[in-house]
């Protein structure tokens, strides 16, 4: 049995556009706004915000500005040093979840934790890292 | 109505690095053991369908690169870049046109030659959700906690999956990685993403199978007891972020169509064995709940039944992505036809088969196959 490998990497420089609605979203971290649609049919209420109602197949137009502070509906730990945590926060007012740091907490705290608020960056860039991670409410 | 049969199927061992084969190579292998098993030469075989992944094979346009090795050659081919089961629905349907009497349904995936973490990194949203570095791994434990929390689950229960399917796998040749694990084992092996432990997740893996689909009149000409597909169910869910993690409604809405299609009322009485494309050990518990498998999941774990669960191990005794929805098939086929050797299910007869792609099972498909 013969054995040979080739490696190669594979690198592809891209540019995404971002579109109406994370345009609003993006450009609103960068002022400490978060910023969510809300479809007009099923009032649910998307963020990071969509143009699109994909329940109701339907466009939405309406905005509103949600609250930094939400619920921890779920975190995992991934081993690193430090340990990386990342939680599924629902933020005041939303019926989606926003993926994120959580941070100002050890990992054997997490099972308490149950609100959390945005910590911001000061040097904002209009980037979902303009949060630098979520805290808990104590 | 036409129906569809399977005349045949084959897959390679599953294992960790593959390292003397190239993917047409392992391709090649299983589709030669099907031709070889039914008899059936190549160039009656009209159509065919391959799933596979452009990012895990590193190359564009991937099933052109196994067409010669399908035998495609001047032949209808189509690609899903999707798990496997899929291109069986797809298969199935070029039959059900009445276009084609033979379909060839592969799989491949070499987990082994890209960096799973990127890949799967790939399926994530690129504004705000990939500068976080998420893969599926990550998004698999968010799901697995909320879960656990929404249906009091301990890691206890969850790690009797594990524990079942690494006992099962022990009858399994093709399988990767089994053993006679305690629940503290499972619990003890180092955690990857809190709470899911290493063995509770399906281990990197090398490998292929095949399944040769035909019309009823053909199946007939080849056997008495043909295993027939007699429903399927295909159904997607929002993105991971829009919904509640701990439902599988996507999952409930395609059984629900391909038991209507199948006839099947009583899914915990009807169906005698099911193989379930559990990547990780909380998805089969969600999976056997939203199937109606069992009213009780920790006491079905718990209890002799259970061995009707994913007889093979599953894809957590190592299979890889793509290739685990087929596989499930012709795991299910194996059964029926009483060809699954020391994991056979005595008297099976009526079998499910599941597939899941996307992050956190938002692309769901049933199968249910019936031996005559
Ligand atoms: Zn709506």
């Amino acid at each position: 049995m013969s054995e040979w490998i080739v490696r190669q990497k594979i690198r592809i420089p891209f540019q995404y556009t971002t579109g109406r609605a994370l345009t609003r979203f993006l450009t609103g971290l960068a002022e400490c706004r978060i910023w969510a649609t809300r479809c007009a049919e099923c009032a649910r209420v998307y963020v990071p915000p969509r143009s699109f109602c994909g329940r109701c197949w339907r466009e939405i137009t309406e905005w509103r500005e949600l609250p930094a502070e939400g619920e921890v509906m779920s975190y995992t730990v991934r081993p690193a040093d430090p340990p990386l945590i990342l939680g599924l926060i629902r933020l005041d007012g939303a019926d989606t979840a926003l993926v994120h740091r959580l941070g100002e907490v050890e990992p054997e705290e997490l099972e308490r934790v149950v609100r959390v608020r945005a910590v911001w960056r000061e040097d904002r860039t209009g980037s979902i890292l303009d949060i630098a991670y979520f805290a808990p409410v104590r | 109505m036409r129906r569809v049969a399977i005349l045949g199927a084959a897959q390679t061992r599953f294992e960790a690095c593959k390292a003397s084969l190239a993917y047409n190579e392992l391709v090649y292998g299983v589709v030669r053991e099907v031709l070889d098993r039914t008899g059936v030469p190549m160039r009656e075989i009209e159509s065919m369908v391959t799933a596979s992944q452009d990012a895990y094979d590193g190359k564009t346009i991937s099933g052109m690169a196994i067409n010669e090795v399908v035998g495609a050659y001047l032949k209808s081919e189509a690609k899903v870049a999707a798990d496997g089961l899929q291109a069986l629905l797809y298969g199935v349907a070029r039959i059900l046109s009445g276009e084609f009497d033979l379909t060839l349904v592969v799989a491949h995936c070499k987990e082994s030659e890209g960096d799973p973490a990127a890949i799967t990194g790939l399926m994530f949203d690129p504004f705000v959700q990939r500068p976080l570095h998420l893969d599926e791994l990550t998004a698999a434990a968010l799901q697995a906690r909320r879960y656990c929390r929404k249906k009091g689950l301990a890691p206890e229960d969850v790690a009797l999956v594990s524990v079942k399917a690494h006992r099962q796998a022990l009858k399994n040749p093709y399988a990767q990685r089994a053993g006679m694990f305690s629940v503290s084992d499972v619990l003890a092996s180092p955690l990857l993403a809190d709470p899911i432990h290493e063995l509770e997740a399906a281990p990197r893996s090398d490998g292929a199978c095949a399944l040769l689909l035909a019309s009823e009149a053909r199946a007939r000409a080849h056997t008495d007891r043909p295993v027939f597909i007699i429903g399927i169910g295909n159904c997607t869910d929002a993105y991971w972020t829009e919904r509640d993690l701990a439902e599988a409604r996507a999952l409930q809405e395609a059984a629900r169509r391909a038991y209507a299609m199948a006839g099947i009322r009583e899914p915990a009485r009807e169906i005698h064995v099911a193989e379930i494309s559990a990547r990780y050990a909380h998805e089969e518990l969600m999976a056997i709940e939203a199937l109606g498998l069992h009213p009780n999941l920790v006491e079905l774990i718990a209890q002799e039944r259970a061995a009707c669960i994913n007889p093979s191990g599953g894809p957590l005794c190592g299979n890889p992505p793509t290739v685990s929805g087929l596989l499930r098939a012709i795991e299910a086929y194996a059964q029926l036809s009483g060809e699954a050797g020391a994991r056979q299910i005595e008297g099976a007869r009526t079998a499910l088969a599941h597939g899941a792609g996307g992050i956190c099972g938002q692309n769901q498909t049933v199968v249910i196959l019936q031996r005559e």
